[in-house]
């Protein structure tokens, strides 16, 4: 029993609790220590089990999640089995929670007798080794999968990339220059782009999406469904000559609908990998294509096909959308209006963008002189989307720099309700914005709308700093609209990724294990765990695959072998557990059930909802609980 | 004149009690008096209104905003926190009436051609609480 200084001992009769323990049934032998998690502390525990020939230890002390693998470990130096000692929590759920020191003492005394009746049934288990294959999947070709799917290859492991759209590269090869050096988003992005692709370890699946996933750590079997691509990769030279004699013309989905390309393209110059794309939805197979490729790389019979591979961990990088804008109908959203979201007007400033970098309204072509920004569109509004999505503020400092460095005549206005530039260099970049003539004003703004007559776009809001109604009437209006998760319920199900109610995924510990989540094995980088810059998106996508090849290098996992254990004598094959099993652990082999021990993590869903108690946990079945109950009950 | 001297958390407990609302919560983005439709014939603006509640620094027997608010309630439907100022205001309209203080007529309220027709209905309603 440990006094955790005054932590425990402050407020717990330790001594006392020491010689009532001492006369429970079976305890052969009770101390005391001031500090049991220090190196007197484990051999006080070690010695223990040596002298007096103990066969369990129960520890009373701090909280298992703290030091429970430290006295395990002793445990275990001692020469007993870690699954016949039991850790009891006499701080937080006793000393820290009560004053009264005779109740406390009292509780502390129940809390050991508990376990020490506990302890009575546990029996000894080995942990289970199991292979880990030394491949990963990484689902999401953006600048976090690419990160990620590079590190593992740079430390040998095999990595298999999945992208769902024709080229990897994500939403930062959209972007013009990022803040707040302004380096060109494609200027640093198209190296690794290349680099990932012609590394021998890396295989990359574009136009991909997984199927199924079946398995657990160390051993997933995943199905990818591979689309189309209508153009063999290693022919195509990118002369464009099937992209000129295409009939069939339709919005580009990488200048976000303010450009045209044909049914047969490519997403832009340097996409990975390097070769047209046929876009079979708009297709109308007239077959032009075909007859002008000159090295025959073109086959519109192309058919879908799903591959499967084997992999031991997955990083999931599945990135961000923007904010539905059309749920805001009063901001009016769309280019047509003059109303555009931020990635549309990154492609504006795009030198490679429809506009070739000239500021231009989308509606009539007419060069932008007056600009409005609002921040804030669904983001941080219990309406729409509660959270602040972290990256507009910068980016749209950003937007309006280079704005204003582009048309030196131009005037740019910012709507804002508060400037978050937490970051490295970040408020610096907005005074440079503002000492550029960035007007900022504090207030929302309440409606927007084209006017027809004048081709303005009108701005209404409220100016909080100058008490008043304030309207501007601009060129063109860019909504800086909230980040969500591009993480659909199918895929996060499949993967086994818990995720909180705005599908974003959720870590399995906020500060301690940021990459990873409950299921083993999978790891998560990028937007898809919550909004973040590409430092961030990089810094993490780092840390997942540092967190996976800790695992894949390993070679092996150790399986806890506390899992549910099947009594086939009581076993009614009901099916009841096979329901109930969040993993799959459980099926029915000849019409019993049957316990996958790999599978099971040991939750004991099970052992609540089977009828006939066939079905138990190990070390904690039904009657070492009922022996808990009766010690409390025993102990006055 | 009746004047009220409620102290900042007993004003907070009193909108709670009355509209389930947290005051405190609002992050002053504005979002109130940028979508008020009768926001330039007020003396003060919910977003204001809500920062003086929030320190109880108002003086309702002078306070124009309450009788002047039409009750649209639009402010309520688009806070991004849920702080409601109609609902406040409403709030405070019935604290003044309850303790005796007059409602503003026409003749205390700036009327001129550009006063919607709306507030000039409402002026004459405000006062049956």
């Amino acid at each position: 029993m440990c006094h955790c200084g005054v932590n425990i001992a402050g407020t717990v009769d330790v001594k006392k609790v020491v010689e009532e323990v001492k006369k429970l049934p079976d305890v052969v032998y009770a101390a005391d220590y001031v500090y049991l998690c220090s190196q007197p502390g484990q051999e006080l525990i070690i010695n223990a089990v040596k002298e007096h020939k103990l066969d369990g230890v129960v520890v009373a002390a701090c909280t298992p999640s703290l030091h429970y693998e430290t006295f395990a470990k002793a445990v275990e130096k001692a020469g007993l089995n870690r699954y016949v000692y039991e850790m009891v929590s006499i701080r937080e759920f006793d000393s820290w929670v009560h004053a009264d020191r005779a109740l406390a003492t009292e509780k502390a005394i129940k809390i050991i007798a508990t376990a020490v009746a506990k302890l009575r049934g546990d029996k000894p288990y080995e942990r289970a080794r199991l292979d880990v294959i030394r491949k990963a999947l990484v689902v999401g070709g953006g600048i976090a999968g690419i990160t990620a799917a590079l590190s593992l290859a740079k430390m040998g492991i095999p990595v298999i990339l999945v992208e769902k759209y024709a080229t990897i590269g994500g939403k930062m090869a959209m972007l013009h220059e990022t803040f707040p050096t302004l380096d060109c988003a494609q200027c640093i992005l198209t190296p690794l782009m290349a680099e990932v692709a012609r590394h021998p370890l890396v295989k990359i699946y574009t136009l991909a999406e997984v199927d199924s996933v079946e398995g657990h750590v160390g051993k997933f079997k995943v199905k990818i469904k591979i689309r189309p691509r209508g153009v063999r990769v290693e022919d195509c030279r990118l002369c464009g000559f099937c992209e000129r004699v295409c009939p069939i013309s339709v919005s580009s989905e990488f200048d976000r609908g303010l450009s045209k390309r044909k049914a047969i393209y490519i997403p832009f110059a340097q996409a990975v990998p390097s070769a047209y794309v046929v876009d079979f939805e708009h297709c109308n197979r007239c077959g032009l294509c075909v007859k002008v490729c000159p090295t025959k790389a073109v086959n519109l019979e192309e058919k879908e096909r799903v591959i499967e591979e084997e992999v031991g961990a997955i990083i999931v990088a599945t990135g961000y959308e923007l904010y539905p804008l059309e749920k805001i109908p009063e901001y009016s959203y769309g280019p047509e209006n003059d109303v555009i979201d931020s990635l549309q007007f990154e492609r504006i400033l795009s030198v490679q963008g429809p506009t070739r970098g000239e500021v231009k309204r989308p509606s009539d072509g007419k060069p932008v002189k007056r600009v409005v920004f609002i921040q804030c569109v669904g983001s941080r509004d219990v309406n729409h989307l509660p959270y602040c999505s972290k990256i507009c503020c910068m980016y749209t400092a950003k937007h309006a720099l280079l704005f204003l460095e582009n048309v030196p005549d131009g005037e740019a206005y910012v709507f804002y309700i508060d400037v978050r530039a937490a970051g490295k260099g970040f408020e610096e970049f907005v005074k440079r914005a503002q000492e550029h003539g960035a007007v900022y004003i504090k207030g929302r703004v309440s409606r927007i709308y084209k006017d027809k007559l004048t081709g303005d776009v009108v701005v209404e809001g409220f100016d909080l700093l100058e008490n008043r109604e304030i309207v501007i009437r601009a060129d063109l209006a860019v909504l800086a609209p909230g980040i969500v998760s591009a993480l659909d319920k199918r895929l996060a199900e499949m993967l086994k990724v818990p995720v909180d109610q705005f599908m974003f995924a959720a870590e399995i510990h906020p500060k301690l294990r940021p990459v990873e989540v409950a299921s083993a094995g999978i790891f998560i980088a990028g937007c898809v765990q919550g909004p973040k810059d590409i430092p961030d998106s990089i810094a993490q996508a780092s840390a997942a695959a540092a967190k996976a090849a800790e695992l894949l290098i390993q070679g092996y996992v150790e399986k806890e072998p506390i899992v549910a254990e099947v009594d086939r004598d009581k076993c009614n094959g009901c099916r009841a557990c096979v329901t109930v099993c969040p993993y799959g652990a459980i099926e029915i082999v000849e019409g019993k059930a049957r316990v996958n021990e790999i599978v099971c993590e040991g939750c004991g869903a099970c052992t609540a909802t089977c009828p006939v108690g066939a079905i138990q946990l190990r070390n904690y079945r039904e009657e070492q609980a009922l022996e808990m109950v009766r010690a409390v009950m025993r102990v006055r | 004149m009746a004047r009220l001297v409620l102290s900042p958390r007993e004003l907070r407990e009193y909108i709670r009690e009355h509209t389930g609302r947290e005051v405190t919560a609002c992050m002053h983005c504005g979002t109130c008096s940028a979508v008020c439709p009768v926001v330039n014939f007020m003396d003060m603006h919910p977003a204001a209104l809500v920062r003086a509640v929030q320190r109880s620094a108002i003086d309702l027997g002078n306070l124009k905003v309450i009788w002047a608010c039409i009750s649209c309630m639009t402010c309520v439907d688009k806070c991004p926190r849920d702080v409601a100022p109609g609902l406040v205001i409403e709030t405070l309209r019935q604290l003044a009436l309850r303790n005796g203080i007059e409602p503003r007529t026409y003749s205390q309220m700036p009327i001129d051609e550009t006063t919607p027709s709306i507030l000039l209905v409402l002026y004459s309603r405000k006062g049956t609480g």
